[in-house]
């Protein structure tokens, strides 16, 4: 076959063979181009998927571990002293008004975290125009609830017109487990 | 009846156009070729013995040579240019090889010493004898009229015969040789009857006798076709191994499209592990790594270590930068205390590391930002914080 297409080949003008040539070149390069593309798109992925399959098969097989270091650190807080949201955040405005501060701290809920068998809930809060002596009172009222409150971040500021007030921001979050 | 549009496919190569031209309007000589000559000198002496023996100059013939490789003396034969005519010699322009037609038996192989062989073409009956199996040293030709009766064909034939001289097989071809298809381009065959004859394709250039420049431009224009058609060959090979590689590709979509079906069955297992992992550690830092702020601020105000001229204005704990770490943004109404400052600090033991960044100043006072990191375990709790 080969031979017959060959003699075919050769038996036409230069010119027709040039432009038939011309064509096939211009094809392969199309699809050369187009498929080249494709590899590339198809490599990436693929290198995406095994790198995401080989982080699951790690997390899967430390699954065991995991949830038993979960569970132990679960186990060192009494169930009956953890705090739902509305618990934290009435410890908060009990610490507070203990430290004696009056009106001026507000509390933002963030959204909780929960494996189902236990639930991380996170509050901002805020107390404004405080002095140090009442903020200091507050912090220790809340440490006194460690380790069923725990601070995670925290921000203190002096205000402009009156430096020997602050003002204190704290994420504030608190593990419940339930009973 | 229809014709499968495959059949084309099926059908084998279309033999090679091999022009075979009259014998009687050749002239045949056996000339001699220096012992060793290599092909070139070969060409050089039989051209130059032609000339010799040529009424005419060679830029009037059409001529040709058969020259075996270390062979003593070669068969040359030409005719004269005029003895063609136009319509002719344009009918040789796309001719694979254009040979009187005994050369087609110039091929012929297992010829024994004193052989000849009778070529009966329409016009004329030709006879080429070898002395020794090397190659052919004469060829007589006699003219005839195509509707001669069989005993003039006889009787021309039985004198060439008798004109050799010394013939021990005479084998007789009762047609011309005519070309087999083009199995590959080593060589051409030719058959007639049991009668094979193969030129090879390197004897070409010496056989035909079309003009040699017409023939040096005819084999480049070949040659030139032949890379045209191995590029048009790769583009077809490249164009199949494309089609497999988008048929890889289907597969290697498939089997990618499998494994991202298990990504996606174990990610709620794996998120709930993460999320455990996650809480784990928060329940771990909640209950054992602690957060100090105000006992980490006490630190540098305590002992009156705190230059009164130095306030600080914003003190946070970054996430990134850990819980052992405060960033304070400060201002000193003295520049010259902040370096007093920070040498006081250093000197503390439970500090791992002091640095002042973002340090300005506009005349006496001072912007800076103040980094203390606290040593690990360094803290206690404080039971109460002193103003």
């Amino acid at each position: 076959m080969i031979r017959t297409l060959r003699a075919l080949f050769l038996g036409r003008l230069l010119r027709e063979k040039l432009l038939l040539l011309g064509m096939l070149l211009i094809a392969v390069l199309w699809w050369l181009s187009a498929f080249g593309g494709q590899v590339g798109s198809f490599w990436r992925q693929q290198r995406s998927a095994t790198a995401t399959l080989a982080e699951q098969k790690q997390w899967l097989v430390n699954r065991g571990p995991i949830e038993a270091a979960a569970q132990k650190a679960a186990a060192r807080l009494e169930s009956g002293k953890t705090l739902d949201q509305t618990r934290l955040v009435n410890a908060l405005n009990q610490a507070a008004f203990e430290a004696g501060l009056r009106n001026n701290y507000a509390s933002t809920p963030l959204p909780s975290e929960s494996n189902g068998q236990f639930t991380v809930h996170s509050v901002e809060y805020q107390v404004t125009n405080a002095d140090y002596a009442m903020l200091a009172r507050f912090y220790l009222n809340l440490h006194q609830r460690a380790p069923y409150i725990g601070i995670e971040r925290f921000t203190l500021a002096s205000n402009r017109g009156d430096p020997s007030k602050l003002t204190l921001n704290l994420r504030v979050s608190a593990v419940e487990i339930p009973r | 009846m229809s014709v499968s549009p495959l059949s084309f496919f099926r059908a084998s190569p279309p033999p090679p156009h091999v022009v075979l031209l009259p014998d009687a309007v050749f002239f045949t000589r056996a000339v001699p070729v220096t012992a060793g000559a290599s092909a070139n000198e070969a060409a050089t002496q039989i051209e130059l013995a032609l000339e010799g023996v040529s009424p005419f100059p060679l830029a009037q013939l059409y001529y040709g040579w058969f020259w075996a490789a270390g062979a003593e003396q070669a068969l040359v034969f030409a005719a004269y240019r005029r003895r063609f005519t136009n319509e002719q010699t344009s009918a040789w322009a796309d001719a694979e090889l254009v040979v009187p037609s005994f050369a087609a038996v110039l091929g012929a192989e297992g010829i024994e010493p004193a052989t000849t062989v009778i070529l009966h073409a329409p016009e004329s009956v030709t006879a080429v004898h070898w002395e020794t199996p090397v190659g052919p040293t004469k060829v007589l030709s006699r003219a005839l009229e195509p509707d001669a009766p069989e005993a003039d064909r006889t009787k021309a034939r039985d004198e060439l015969i008798a004109a050799l001289g010394g013939s021990r097989k005479v084998i007789e071809l009762g047609s011309l040789p005519v070309a087999d298809p083009a199995t590959n381009d080593r060589e051409v065959v030719l058959r007639a009857g049991d009668f094979v004859s193969r030129l090879p394709s390197g004897r070409f250039a010496a056989l035909d006798v079309r003009d040699k420049a017409d023939l040096a431009a005819l084999r480049n224009a070949r040659r030139r076709d032949v890379v045209l058609w191995r590029t048009a060959l790769a583009c077809v090979a490249a164009l199949v191994l494309l089609g497999l590689g988008e048929l890889a590709l289907v597969g290697g979509r498939m089997w990618q499209d499998g494994r991202l079906a298990k990504v996606r069955a174990q990610k709620p297992t794996v998120d709930k592990i993460m999320s455990s992992q996650s809480l784990a550690n928060r329940i771990d830092e909640l209950s054992t790594k602690r957060l100090l702020p105000f006992e980490m601020v006490n630190v540098l105000f305590e002992d009156n270590r705190k230059p009164a001229e130095i306030t600080f204005i914003k003190v946070i704990t970054l996430p990134q930068t850990g819980i052992y770490t405060l960033t304070i943004e400060a201002s000193s109404s003295d520049a010259a205390k902040v370096p007093l400052y920070e040498a006081t600090l250093r000197n503390l033991p439970m500090l791992q590391r002091v640095e002042i960044r973002d340090y300005k100043t506009r005349g006496e006072t001072a912007t800076f930002t103040l980094v203390v990191t606290y040593k690990p375990d360094s803290l206690k709790p404080a039971e109460s914080l002193a103003p």
